[in-house]
């Protein structure tokens, strides 16, 4: 018999290859965490053993658009004189298992097609003239390197059934084989014949509402892995190993939560024993103890350490939600486009068939004479189009800016005044969004500055994050200028221009190794600021103070940026102010 | 093209498919935006919404659906032209998908490459706002839409006409859509002129409680397991949605709208401080449409009231910030003005 007893962490990523190989287009595919090397490669060879599929199709992370959606092949196009449609990768590998690598840098349009693959089986493209529709109905593997703080982009995960994560396996844990291709052919036959009963397929509903689980999406993968395990156990039934498999597959590995299992709620026990009802029973609305008793078991199987696990990994989930990661990439083949330019196509770029064709129609005669000349017969239907000819669509894409609100959130920046600058931001906030700034936001109080709230374009939760912003404690000044330096250089890096805007009383009391002293704190805090002035950024220092002080000023001269006293007037008035300094 | 999930089989998300019904009797109304997390079911209903459209007569040679039936100014050019009743035949409103990565010149229309190749002769070849003419036309992840796209579509929105002057073709024709954009609101914000363009828009979340999600999951895995048996099941209570939804569009002009509804649309607006008249409009347009949907011979103030949250949600004075309590403060002013204009009523 194939199934274990004690599964160890390599019996569940067996499984999952052999469930990849069985039921991968039904339930998307597997977002696999791991850093490359020899246990993934192994795990990717048995997935190719089990799919029998040989070499599967790996699609990088830096595929061109129109590489990935098909368009017009330019080079049959123009030899045949009409235009001729190329299938996209995601159309090539129509039925396919692939790998989408470095699924964690992705840019979004990529993730975009790869989801709409795995929703609907299908592309549609409508690009360079042509407009089709083309089967894709892929299960995908994404392999995800990310470390902590990046992930794949969330709308992808949330289609890919089965999440494993081989960050913690060596080659050591590599186990036994336990399936073999006849297991899968088998199984393919049994599939049809597994029924699964209203308690296990309530019991993951309930299991994923206690997780935290908010899309219907992994519950619905969750069921379809339980299927897919009892058709593999050759089993006719979903059985509770089955259950027990699906969730420490398809949802533990989503949890934002720990369930509360330490009040179970007082529920009449509604225990449906037939399978094939015509009625189905009313459902509990509490989880029976069946539930937990299964999670209970499953949680039991996990290693230690897993609430901070699932608090380091919602953190992450929340971040990377706005899957900044391909925002970084400057593309040559977006924005808007300005012209066309001769160019070589071979560099990158989108030709411009249009202004191609312009190009080589008036010289289409001569060419034709010319290969007269030399013997050819042309055809007088073939255009002949030479590299001159070719140009490229040039795009300008706008500059992105960037706005980090420092905030001072420190015991001498009174509460009042908290809430006022809170107001202030919310106002210039409101700005941002006019102009389609990116915002971020920095607080600093106590012994650290914190990166509350990274580059985002999303002001809802700008705003929540700032609302929920508690106060008091000291001032590390210096930690937050080198913060503010490190945003600033990184949005140089990708292309984007960063102003700031500090909100402080500038008393700076905590110096840069920590320790609490007003002298050291201010000779760091100033010293920060010399260093912020080289950065590739202007700045705006707002005075929370309750009369306006020196050091705020000299702060804000130091910093080479512009100084405003916050009056003792409401924040439309400051915002007025901020709007006149910063126009 | 796969077969599509019926939309009477979608759980839940009431708010979502009144508004896209709402939007198929009466497609003045200006559009749908529908937001929300992933999983809520948002592109499934759209696209279970194009199997479930009633059909429409076109011209039968005509590129751009014309009704065979309407005045003649609006319409194409060569529907435009005095000539006998042109042949007509019957086919179902399109829904044209936008998708993301579509370039301009496929959106608008542009050079038909082949026979500028072939022939050598300069032809328009229609793109996506001409397919769409007179039906659907659907964006997903509206917000990550690449701004000269959605200037594009702004302009011909607004205008009811696509004028392409490219290339040496000077080409006009009409573009009369129902936008329907999806997005999650967490990946960015919509621009606001676009967002401005939505007559209707939906907040979708995913519904909590564990037998509203078993019933999900059930009716998934029975439609996976069975595209074709699952939408001969669900036959019946797709072709009952159809027939309202036909009955509705021919009921519509003569549904009455007393003056009472004019004048709480006006006050409502008043009091959410919504920018022109469209709010307004549109209030009266989509309780109309309800009071259609409904087979009832006149709206009230019950069909304003149900449509009220939908058709201000986004109108409210530009405060990006405040997008959570949106929805608090249209119910609120609702409610007020509400209770008193009841009251008026009954007395």
């Amino acid at each position: 018999m194939v199934a274990a007893e004690t599964p160890s962490p390599w019996t569940d990523a067996e499984w999952a290859a052999a469930l990849i190989s069985l039921v991968g287009e039904a339930i998307g595919g597997v977002h696999l965490r791991s850093p490359p090397g020899p246990v993934r490669d192994y795990w990717l060879e048995r997935v190719k053993q089990l799919s029998k599929q040989n070499p599967i199709r790996k699609i990088p992370a830096n595929i061109p658009e129109g590489r990935l959606l098909g368009g017009i092949d330019l080079g049959a196009t123009l030899q045949h004189g009409r235009p001729i449609a190329e299938t996209g990768m995601l159309g090539e590998c129509h039925e396919q298992l692939v790998i989408a690598a470095m699924a964690e840098r992705l840019p979004r349009n990529t993730v975009h097609h790869l989801c709409t693959a795995l929703d609907h089986g299908a592309i549609s493209v409508a690009r360079d003239g042509i407009k089709t529709e083309t089967p894709a109905r892929i299960a995908l593997i994404a392999t995800d390197e990310g470390t902590e703080d990046e992930s794949a982009h969330a709308a992808l995960t949330d289609r890919l059934g089965i999440t494993l994560d081989m960050t913690a396996l060596g080659i050591h844990d590599v186990d036994d084989e336990i399936f073999r291709r006849r297991h899968i052919e088998r199984a393919i036959d049994a599939l049809t014949r597994v029924t699964m009963s209203d308690k296990h397929l309530t019991a993951l509903a309930t299991l994923a509402v206690s997780l935290g689980i908010d899309s219907p999406r992994p519950t619905l993968a969750a069921a379809k892995v339980a299927r897919g395990s009892a058709a593999l156990r050759q089993s006719d039934a979903v059985e509770e190993e089955d259950v027990a498999r699906a969730l420490r597959l398809c949802l533990l590995p989503r949890a934002q939560q720990l369930p509360e299992m330490a009040e179970p709620p007082p529920e009449p026990e509604t225990e449906p024993e037939q399978t094939d009802d015509v009625e189905p029973p009313p459902m509990p609305e509490q989880p029976p103890p069946d539930e937990e008793r299964l999670l209970e078991a499953a949680l039991a199987q996990l290693p230690a350490g897993l609430l901070e696990q699932l608090q380091a990994r919602s953190a992450r989930l929340r971040q990377s939600s706005t899957g900044s990661a391909g925002d970084q990439h400057r593309h040559q083949n977006r924005g808007r486009p300005t012209g066309v330019f001769r160019g070589d196509h071979r560099r990158g770029g989108r030709v411009n068939i249009l202004a191609t064709l312009r190009a080589a129609a008036p010289w289409q005669p001569l060419r034709r004479r010319e290969q007269n000349e030399q013997g050819n017969q042309p055809s007088p239907r073939h255009l002949q189009i030479r590299r001159d000819d070719i140009h490229l669509t040039r795009f300008q894409q706008r500059r992105e800016t960037l706005t980090l609100f420092v905030v001072d959130a420190s015991g001498s920046a009174a509460l009042q005044r908290l809430a006022e600058a809170k107001g202030a931001v919310e106002l210039l906030l409101a700005d941002c969004y006019v102009r389609r700034d990116k915002v971020a936001l920095i607080a600093f109080r106590d012994e650290q500055a914190e990166l509350l709230l990274p580059p985002t374009r999303s002001l809802v939760r700008a705003k929540k994050t700032l609302a929920a912003l508690p106060g008091g404690g000291a001032t590390p000044m210096a930690a937050a200028l080198d913060l503010t330096r490190d945003m600033a250089e990184q949005a140089g890096k990708q292309g984007a221009t960063m102003q700031y805007v500090l909100l402080t009383d500038g008393a700076a009391n905590v110096a840069r190794d920590g320790t609490r002293s007003r002298e050291a704190g201010t000779a760091d805090a100033l010293a920060a600021a010399r260093a912020l002035a080289m950065s590739p950024s202007s700045g705006l220092v707002i005075d929370t103070a309750q009369r306006p002080q020196p050091r705020a000023r000299e702060l804000a001269e130091t910093l080479r940026g512009t100084y405003l006293a916050l009056p003792q007037a409401d924040a439309q008035a400051l915002n007025r102010a901020i709007r006149a300094a910063t126009a | 093209m796969s077969i599509a999930y019926p939309f009477t089989a979608i759980v839940g998300q009431d708010d979502m498919k009144r508004a896209l019904t709402i939007a198929a009797v009466d497609p003045g109304i200006g559009g749908v935006l529908v937001l929300g997390e992933r999983g809520t079911g948002k592109s499934t209903t759209i696209r279970a919404l194009a199997a479930l459209l009633p059909k429409i007569d076109v011209v039968s040679s005509c590129l751009y659906q014309c009704d065979p039936m309407a005045p003649r100014p609006g319409l194409c050019a060569q529907c435009g032209k005095p000539s006998d009743t042109p042949e007509a035949k019957s086919v179902t409103i399109p829904v044209v998908d936008l998708p993301l990565g579509s370039t301009e010149d496929r959106v608008v229309g542009a050079l038909d490459i082949e026979r500028a190749l072939v022939n050598g002769e300069k032809a328009f070849q229609p793109g996506l706002l001409a397919q769409a003419n007179r039906g659907f036309l659907y964006v997903d992840e509206v917000n990550l839409l690449e701004d000269h796209i959605v200037d594009a579509l702004l302009d011909v929105a607004a205008s009811g006409e696509n004028v392409v002057e490219r290339e040496g073709l000077s080409i006009r024709h009409p573009a009369q859509f129902v936008l329907v954009g999806s997005g999650n609101p967490e990946e960015g914000e919509l621009r606001p002129q676009l967002q401005d363009r939505f007559g209707l828009s939906i907040d979708v979340r995913t519904p909590g409680d564990v037998p509203t999600r078993v019933e999900i999951i059930r009716l998934r895995e029975a439609f996976d397991q069975d595209r074709a048996a699952f939408r001969k099941k669900w036959a019946r209570k797709e072709s009952a949605l159809r027939r309202k939804i036909q009955t509705a569009r021919q009921q519509l002009d003569n549904v009455d709208t007393p003056a009472v509804l004019l004048e709480t649309a006006a006050k409502l607006c008043l009091a959410l401080g919504t920018d022109g008249l469209r709010g307004e409009l549109t209030l009266v347009r989509s309780a109309r449409a309800l009071a259609a949907l409904e087979g009832k011979s006149a709206a009230t103030l019950k069909h304003l009231r149900a449509m009220a949250p939908s058709v201000l949600r986004h109108r409210l004075r530009r405060d990006p910030l405040d997008e959570s309590s949106a929805d608090i403060r249209v119910e609120r002013v609702i409610a007020e003005l509400f209770q008193e204009s009841v009251d008026d009523g009954g007395s």
